[in-house]
Order: C-alpha cells, then structure tokens, then sequence
C-alpha cells in the first residue's frame, strides 16, 4: 500500500467521522456559547491526541506478522460493519444519517437545559456535550490512525491526513456555522467500508501466512470486488422494495370496487 | 472499577463488532482457518474472499427480513 493510498483511505475516513462530531460540536455552541463547547472540543481532542502519541510507538514495536493479523482482522470485522451499514441505508432498509435532523434535535435539547458554571467551564453542559461529541466519534478517527498507520509502519502520515480531514471539516462548519448536510456522508461511508474490509482482508491473510496472487496488485482486484458485491447488494434491495411498495398499492386500490 | 471495565467492554463491542456478531464470528473463523491452510501446501487467499462475499449478503438478508 502506498503513501498516497494510506492518505486517502484515512483522509476519507476520518471526513466521515468529523462530519459527524462537527455537527454536534455546532449545536453545542450554537445553544450553549463557544467558549464552553471550545473547551470540551479541544479537551476531548488532546485526550485522543495522547492515545494515539502512546499507543502508536507500542504498535509499530510488535512484529510485523502478528499485527497485520490482529489488526488486519480487527479492521476486516470493523470495516465490514461500516460496509453494511452503509449498504442497509442505500438500500432504503435503515434511515440515512440526516446531519440536519441530527442538528435541530441536539440544538433544541441544548438549549433546553439549566446553564452550570464549573471552575473555568462557564457552561459545563456545552462542554459535556462538545467533549461528549467529539470523544465518541474520535475514538474511530484513533482507531483508523492506529490501525492503518501501524501496518504500514506511517502513524504521522496517517495522523496528518485526520489532522487535515478534522481541520478541513471543522473550518467549514465553523465557517457556514450549521451542519454539512451535503457532504454525501453514506457514499463516503460506502467507500470506507470498502477500503477498511478491502485492506483489512489483505493485512488478515497476510498475517496468517497467506500469499496473495500478484502481492499487492491483488488489491486492484480485491476492492473494486467488495465494491461491485455492495452496489449489488443495494440494488437487489431497492428492487425489493420496489416490489414490495408495488404489491401493496395494488393490494390497496384507491377507488373502491362497486 | 468492574462497572467501569464492562462499560469499556461494551463500548469496544460496539466500535469493532456492532450489531452482528454472527459476522464477525464468520469473519474471525475464516481468519483462522486461512491461518491452518497456510500450514499446508495448498493456497489460502481465496478464503477471505469467499468469507466476505457469503458473510455481508447474509448479514444484509438477515436484516432487512427483521426489519421488512
């Protein structure tokens, strides 16, 4: 896997995730003020910071093999989750991420509740939110860095493309100052879980002494595969529930029989 | 403390595994037999292919019939 692939692949995934925590920490300082919800943004970010800075050494340390196992299997379960997610939403079986939905509930909840002042927090709720926002959906922005940067021996260049995702992210949301309703989250979404059970496929057979056909240019057959079978599998649903939504109009005839 | 580690323990159940634990199931079971063929002369990179390619069909299968 090259460098440019490895930014990519992290880059895209970690947009996904501070779409997400953006749009939170947005309602937070909408409804609560900025400096409190800064402050549990930030805090949460350092914290995530300091995970990835102390495990990271520790991983690169363990020997090649086993890690592209463990972590190889980890990000294969991990990725095909995102993946069938992503497919259930296209499909029209699960509701799609509304960020605009996601926005109005969290904003009228914030500004629903009584303001707390806590040593240097002027609003502990606003930061309780923000952190709360920004820690949950960092956990997998760490978690991909951790990930794809131990394998390929790159933590910084996988931490510099979050950092670039995160900044370009939140720069544009502080900038409209409302949620990235569209960013087309699922089809990022789609095209991570491609990646993550695509690569992780690769690392997990790697790791257990398998040979890959063509070594790495099995991954120019690998993911445009997994890709095709999710697209199908998308289509095999929209058209049962086309079906589906045809048998019940025709069981339901508008204009009773006489 | 034992609070703590079973709130730890969940939340990392549903970062990596979520709400299908049958496919992470068939997924790590393929992992370890990829690692048995390799022991062997026989090719094994098919495997995880062929792991994904039954498991993410049935795992959608399975729910959008729970849920239709």
């Amino acid at each position: 896997m090259g460098a440019g692939a490895l930014f990519i692949a992290v880059f895209l995934a970690c947009t996904v995730e501070a779409v997400e925590a953006t749009t939170i920490v947005l309602a937070a300082g909408l409804a609560r003020g900025w400096r409190s919800a800064g402050y549990g943004a930030v805090a949460a970010a350092a914290i995530l910071t300091v995970v990835v800075a102390g495990l990271g050494p520790a991983l690169t340390a363990i020997p090649t093999n086993v890690l592209r196992l463990v972590i190889g299997t980890i990000l294969l379960v991990f990725g095909l989750q995102w993946l069938r997610k992503a497919v259930l939403r296209a499909g029209g079986v699960t509701a799609l991420h509304d960020e605009e939905t996601i926005f109005r509930t969290k904003l009228a909840v914030a500004q629903r509740a009584a303001a707390q002042r806590r040593g240097t927090v002027p609003d502990w709720y606003g930061f309780t939110l923000a952190f709360q926002g920004v820690f949950l959906e960092g956990t997998e922005v760490a978690f991909i860095v951790l990930t794809f940067g131990s394998n390929q021996h790159a933590i910084p260049l996988a931490s510099a493309a979050a950092g670039a995702a995160i900044l370009l992210v939140g720069a544009a949301g502080f900038a409209v100052r409302a949620p990235l309703a569209r960013v087309p989250e699922n089809a990022l979404k789609f095209l991570v879980g491609v990646m993550l059970t695509g690569f992780g496929a690769f690392w997990a057979a790697e790791g257990a002494g398998a040979r890959w056909p063509g070594s790495d240019a099995a991954l120019l057959v690998l993911l445009p595969g997994i890709a095709v079978l999710g697209l199908l599998l998308i289509a095999g649903l929209l058209r049962q529930d086309g079906a589906r939504d045809g048998e019940s109009a025709a069981a339901s005839p508008t204009q009773p029989a006489s | 403390m034992d609070r703590g580690l079973r709130a730890l323990a969940a939340f990392v159940h549903d970062l990596v595994i979520g709400d299908d634990w049958r496919a992470a199931l068939g997924l790590a079971m393929a992992v370890a037999v990829t690692a048995a063929i390799s022991r062997t002369a026989f090719p094994s990179w098919w495997l995880l292919p062929t792991a994904i390619l039954a498991l993410l069909p049935w795992s959608v299968w399975r729910t959008a019939r729970r849920r239709a």
